[in-house]
């Protein structure tokens, strides 16, 4: 028998693993029908939906290509001078082919 | 944060990936036994995922930029010593959060575990008998998509994610943003799973209350 929700604070703790589609079938169906009688979980559910929706555009970065070449640069330099492993130069490109890596040693 | 060294153990075989290349576990396998192009295939693959994850941590790209070479490298040393318990992903994700940990420390004299780190976080305010108080209940949500491309609202979100403490805005942006799972998570941060579903939940309703604040104000 599944227990109902009777308050909204219940209902916001369940939020994040219902909106990832995690949260046991009998727990999701009281907080819909929670929501379904409740106009500001309504709202909440809305809201926090959209703050993570936001939160990804806004955030989403890609790293600088030019960071991409200098970090190859760097483990190249330091992997020369203190070789542990591997024994071969994991950004010498020149004799496989074809790496993804972009930049090289500049 | 836990020993880098894994233990053996009987593994199920590697899913092949969509895009045709070797898995991660055959790439460190080969780079183990000398292949250099395949750690720098390992490096080209996950690069970008840690430079999210020291970026975000550490508030700086110069700060990023040597999280990413101390990590790659203390990866590179301590390969021998990677037995694939874990994922390969959240191996690394563990070492670059803890390199960037140990910067911030270094800066700003930071806490020695993510454990002990000050909580003040905002959330949404309920009556004594349990219902959300009305401050709580504007709806902005349909606004947010009219301000998606907002300067003004990246802003905001920006400064907001700012605030958050360490450890919440790091499981925040490891989940919400670059898409881990809780259990890489979880491994990656040397906490459990739901330490990280508790830090994900509350760091999204302190965002949620910064942006309510937002879209109030922008009215």
């Amino acid at each position: 028998m599944t227990s109902p929700i009777h308050h909204c604070k219940e209902c916001v703790d369940l939020l994040g693993e219902y909106v990832e589609g995690v949260l046991p079938p009998d727990r999701a169906k009281a907080l819909e029908d929670h929501l379904s009688t409740c106009p500001p979980c309504i709202t909440f559910v809305r809201t926090y939906r959209a703050t993570r929706k936001l939160c990804r555009n806004a955030l989403a970065t890609e790293m600088p290509k030019e960071l991409m070449s200098s970090l190859s640069s760097f483990l190249g330099d330091r992997r020369r001078s203190k070789t542990r492993l591997p024994t071969t130069d994991p950004f010498d490109t020149t004799h496989v082919a074809p790496l993804p890596l972009r930049g090289g040693r500049g | 944060m836990a020993d880098l060294n894994q233990t053996q153990r009987e593994l199920a075989p590697e899913e092949p990936r969509p895009d045709g290349q070797p898995g991660d576990r055959e790439l460190v396998e080969r780079a183990q036994q000398g292949d250099g192009p395949a750690f720098a295939m390992l490096v080209e693959r996950h690069q970008r995922q840690l430079y999210r994850l020291a970026l975000r941590m550490t508030g700086s790209e110069a700060d990023a930029q040597e999280v990413l070479q101390e990590a790659f490298l203390n990866a590179y040393q301590k390969l021998p010593l990677f037995r694939g318990e874990a994922q390969f992903s959240s191996w690394l994700y563990r070492i670059a959060a803890n390199s960037a940990l140990m910067r911030l420390r270094r800066k700003r004299r930071a806490p020695d575990t993510l454990a002990e780190q000050p909580l003040e976080l905002a959330g949404p305010r309920f009556s004594a008998e349990g219902y959300l108080e009305p401050a709580s209940s504007s709806d902005w949500s349909q606004r947010a998509d009219e301000k998606m491309m907002s300067g003004e609202l990246g802003d905001a979100i920006n400064k907001a994610v700012a605030e958050l403490p360490d450890d919440y805005r790091t499981v925040f942006l490891l989940k919400d943003v670059d898409g881990l799972s809780n259990e890489d998570i979880a491994n990656a941060l040397a906490l459990t799973v739901p330490a990280v579903k508790s830090r994900l939940h509350r760091a999204r309703l302190a965002l949620r209350e910064k942006l309510g604040e937002f879209f109030d104000g922008a009215k």
